[in-house]
């Protein structure tokens, strides 16, 4: 009689134990991973993580838990700690985002961040659901050092006009570099010198070696372009320059390559900013605020010249 | 000095003539008054002569305006004389420009230059010569006033300029004219000649014009455009200019005219020498070879599960000493194409259709594969036929199981690399070019997915073990799995048969499920794992998947036990698989 009741509790069971249909298929993240070992105190470091849906056919909830001991107050999500996963949606950037306190240890910071996924309806009734999530590894190191290190990704010069005269001076050829810049230190940096060899169509004859005239900087952890300007005597024509980005004394990774310059004609480029009187050589400004700090010495010299007759009338 | 006592002979002669007529006449009458006088019936009866008309100044006829060294008459263009006579007996006149100084009656006993019409006395009169091809480059001539039975003594202003001779300019000859192309752009070409002035009188000199259009005007100059011209040479005049920069063939009409303004005409004239500028294959450096992610900055990063993450991108600049733009201001480059590959294989080994493999390889051969590479402004834009350098981007898709280089990867050693190749419009290339310093590295994804979707322990009997029941975890990204499995609520009720994840009412416990990563073990058997509400780490070791649409699996196999005295009802629950990277053994 009782194992009769038994096998009739089971068989009421055995219809509860169905699982329901997933209504999602694959869950990924890209990267899988946040990871710094410069950071400095009181820096902040982001990244960026996708979060991926395979079949995003319905609204699902997303719960962070940050288990990074002894670093997890320092993480958060721009997002926050729960969100919304929309339907149709793929890919759903978050930021994560350090801010190491200006009293952390120095040290290592290893752990995760997990993200958990579940529907925003309610569970069917009699059916048991698994729900997908993924894990973001994190390995941070507090370092005492201020850190100066980035890597070059990329140089694009741009079309540049010929220099040209006005009056006696001589504003000359203004090329201009972009430089894509990671920097991977924990203090705002930039190259410490850009140098140029300059040579002909043929890459045969040396024309000239120039050194940046003015180089942009990026702030910490940022991969970011800067703009580097460089003075030149080129005429319009073809050229190759091979550029050596400096890191203090060595080249920087990334930083040693060729690139192609093509130099137009003045007027060629519409919009073309070519070099100011900022740019000039330095007997140049020597002339023109020279000039300048005369005039205005005579017109302060006249200016109390007229004041004193006016007050001796 | 032998000219002036003629002149002054000649003027004798001219007043003397009259002279005599007068007395003539005079004495003549006096006979015929004797006889009249000594007649009866006298009748009354004179004849008067005819006078030749006389110049009203002895420094007529003249040229107007003057043919002279500096000004000669072109051959073809006139030459016109003037003058003013007067005729004794008021009859008309004419003027009479003659090749020698003698006349027959009224008219030139050599050749006659022109003959004007008749005029009255005292008005003046016009008669022009069309310069002859044949005529001397001077020639000498001489005027006569005539009236209809008799001309003057010859006569002519005394001026260098405006008197004889006159000057007939010739046409320069031109036989050939060429230049010494092909050349390569911007670099100076030469256009030749074989031609000179066959007048020497004047310093005369010959120079060249190269038109870009078959349009010239001695006194404009070209029409359409001009190459180049010359100096003034005595001889075979050349001018050069520097070549353009597109390649092809550019007209260049090739014009002489001499110190005169007097074109050639026939031979070569106007004749077209082609200039022809080389085409020059394109190059690309490697440092202008960026691989980029989507968003053009950072590592490359998959994001698409189980299939293509499109919107990778390679920017280069293609130089072409042809300019970007060619002879018909269309892009010089045609077309480009990318092959790319983990580093790990060499550019050979990527390049062909069946070198390709979704893992490491991409060649544009691969017909299935299609990256779209287009000019880009942005890159570096072409700003005309005197730009040497024009951008290209290309942007392509990559499979979800790309290998990885970062940094705790098996591939770490390496990195990804794009080869490029530019083409113009002359099917001259650059060859296929690596990408070397801005190269890439693809970045860590992991995905997964659930191949199952119901979890089925079916009719369990209170203290009793369900069947195994397995989950399937497919590797949808680039890199190995583990996961982490967890269940049920903090309180660790893991099936409810009320309000799950409250759970007020019966539950049962989450430890209650066991999950093994081998079959057929049990509930109890080894390595089976008690769910918990904490994730615990399941080494699935689940390996990277490798070939598309083929994912790699790994399952994990589960027991429930259902504890004695559970109570009957539907349970819900809810377990949590998270998928994290197999960092240990990366899948393998």
């Amino acid at each position: 009689m009782f194992s009769r009741k038994i096998l009739v509790l089971g068989a009421i069971f055995l219809l509860s134990f169905i699982f329901s249909q997933i209504t999602w298929a694959g869950f990924g993240i890209s990267p899988p991973y946040v990871s710094n070992d410069s950071l400095a105190r009181g820096s902040v470091y982001e990244k960026k993580i996708t979060i991926v849906r395979g079949d995003p056919i319905e609204d699902l909830k997303a719960e962070i838990t940050i288990n990074v001991p002894g670093a997890s107050d320092w993480i958060t999500i721009d997002k926050g700690n729960e969100f919304i996963l929309p339907k149709g949606e793929k890919q759903v950037p978050i930021i994560v985002k350090v801010q190491v306190p200006k009293q952390a240890a120095y040290g290592a910071y290893k752990g995760s961040i997990r993200i958990k996924t579940s529907s925003l309806e309610a569970l069917q009734k009699g059916t048991i659901t698994i729900a997908l999530g993924a894990q973001i590894d994190v390995d941070l190191n507090v370092s005492q050092q201020k850190i100066f290190n980035f890597i070059v990704r990329g140089v694009t010069p741009f079309d540049a006009e010929e220099g040209y005269k006005k009056w006696i001076f001589f504003f000359p050829t203004k090329l201009v570099f972009q430089l894509r810049i990671e920097n991977l230190g924990n203090i705002q940096c930039q190259p410490t010198k850009i140098v140029l060899d300059i040579y002909d169509s043929s890459k045969t004859n040396l024309l000239e070696t120039v050194e940046a005239s003015k180089i942009g900087s990026i702030k910490p952890f940022e991969n970011n372009v800067i703009l580097a300007n460089f003075l030149t005597k080129l005429t319009p024509g073809s050229y190759y320059a091979q550029f050596k980005i400096y890191k203090n004394n060595e080249v920087a990774q990334g930083g040693e390559g060729e690139v192609h310059l093509s130099i137009m004609p003045k007027g060629a480029i519409q919009g073309y900013k070519g070099a100011n009187i900022f740019d000039l050589g330095l007997k140049d400004k020597a002339i023109i605020f020279g000039s300048l700090g005369l005039i205005l010495a005579l017109i302060i010299f006249g200016t109390i010249q007229v004041i004193k007759k006016s007050k001796n009338k | 000095m032998l000219n002036n006592m003629l002149n002054k002979i000649n003027n004798m002669k001219n007043k003397i003539l009259p002279v005599f007529l007068i007395f003539s006449l005079i004495i003549t009458g006096g006979f015929i008054k004797k006889i009249i006088v000594q007649a009866d019936d006298a009748t009354t009866s004179v004849e008067v002569g005819n006078t030749v008309p006389a110049f009203t100044s002895t420094f007529e006829p003249h040229e107007d305006p003057a043919s002279a060294t500096s000004t000669p008459t072109n051959v073809g263009d006139q030459v016109t004389f003037k003058a003013t006579a007067s005729d004794a007996n008021s009859d008309d006149w004419k003027l009479l420009i003659c090749s020698g100084n003698t006349v027959t009656g009224t008219s030139c006993t050599d050749t006659t230059y022109c003959t004007s019409s008749f005029a009255s006395s005292t008005a003046e009169a016009t008669c022009p010569y069309t310069a002859l091809v044949t005529d001397s480059e001077t020639e000498a001539w001489y005027g006569f006033a005539c009236d209809a039975v008799g001309c003057s003594a010859e006569s002519h202003k005394p001026d260098a300029d405006i008197g004889p001779p006159f000057h007939v300019n010739h046409r320069p000859a031109f036989s050939v004219f060429s230049d010494d192309s092909p050349k390569n752009p911007n670099v100076t070409v030469a256009w030749h000649t074989t031609s000179s002035d066959p007048d020497s009188g004047g310093s005369d000199t010959v120079a060249l014009y190269v038109c870009k259009t078959a349009s010239f005007a001695t006194s404009t100059g070209c029409g359409g455009g001009e190459w180049c011209h010359s100096d003034p040479s005595s001889s075979d005049p050349t001018c050069n200019t520097i070549t353009p920069r597109p390649d092809g063939d550019y007209d260049s009409y090739g014009y002489v005219k001499d110190s005169h303004n007097f074109a050639a005409s026939g031979g070569a004239q106007g004749t077209n020498s082609t200039m022809t500028v080389s085409n020059i294959a394109p190059s690309i450096t490697a440092s202008s070879i960026n691989l980029l992610d989507k968003d053009g900055s950072g590592n490359l990063e998959l994001n698409s599960e189980q299939t293509e993450t499109s919107g990778f991108r390679v920017t280069f600049i293609v130089a072409d000493d042809n300019s970007c733009k060619n002879i018909t201001d269309g892009d010089e480059i045609a077309s480009a194409l990318i092959n790319v590959r983990m580093s790990e294989k060499a550019q050979a080994a990527c390049d062909i259709t069946g070198e390709y493999n979704a893992n490491d390889c991409y060649p544009d051969d691969y017909a299935t594969w299609n990256p779209v590479c287009l000019a880009s402004s942005t890159v570096d834009s072409c700003t005309g036929n005197t730009d040497t350098s024009v951008g290209w981007a290309c942007t392509f898709p990559l499979q979800y199981h790309a290998d990885p280089t970062v940094a705790n990867t098996p591939k770490a050693a390496y990195n990804w690399v794009a080869a490029v190749k530019a083409t113009d419009d002359d099917s001259a290339n650059t060859g296929l070019i690596d990408s070397t310093t801005y190269s890439n590295a693809m970045d860590k994804f992991m995905s997964y997915d659930l191949a199952s979707t119901t979890l089925a322990y079916g009719s369990v009997s209170p203290n009793a073990d369900s069947l195994e029941k397995t989950t399937t975890v497919e590797a949808t990204g680039n890199v190995g799995l583990d996961d982490n499995l967890s269940g049920g609520n903090a309180a660790s009720k893991g099936m409810c048969v009320t309000d799950y994840p409250t759970c007020s009412g019966a539950y049962i416990g989450i430890g209650q499920q066991k999950y093994n990563l081998t079959s057929a073990l049990g509930w109890e058997g080894a390595g089976a794992t008690a769910l918990a509400y904490s994730p615990a780490e399941s080494e699935l070791n689940c390996a990277k998947t490798t070939i598309t649409g083929t994912p790699e699996t790994k399952d994990t196999y589960w027991y429930l036990r259902v504890p004695l005295g559970q109570a009957v009802g539907s349970y819900t629950g809810s377990n949590t698989i998270e998928g994290k990277v197999d960092n240990e053994t990366f899948g393998s």
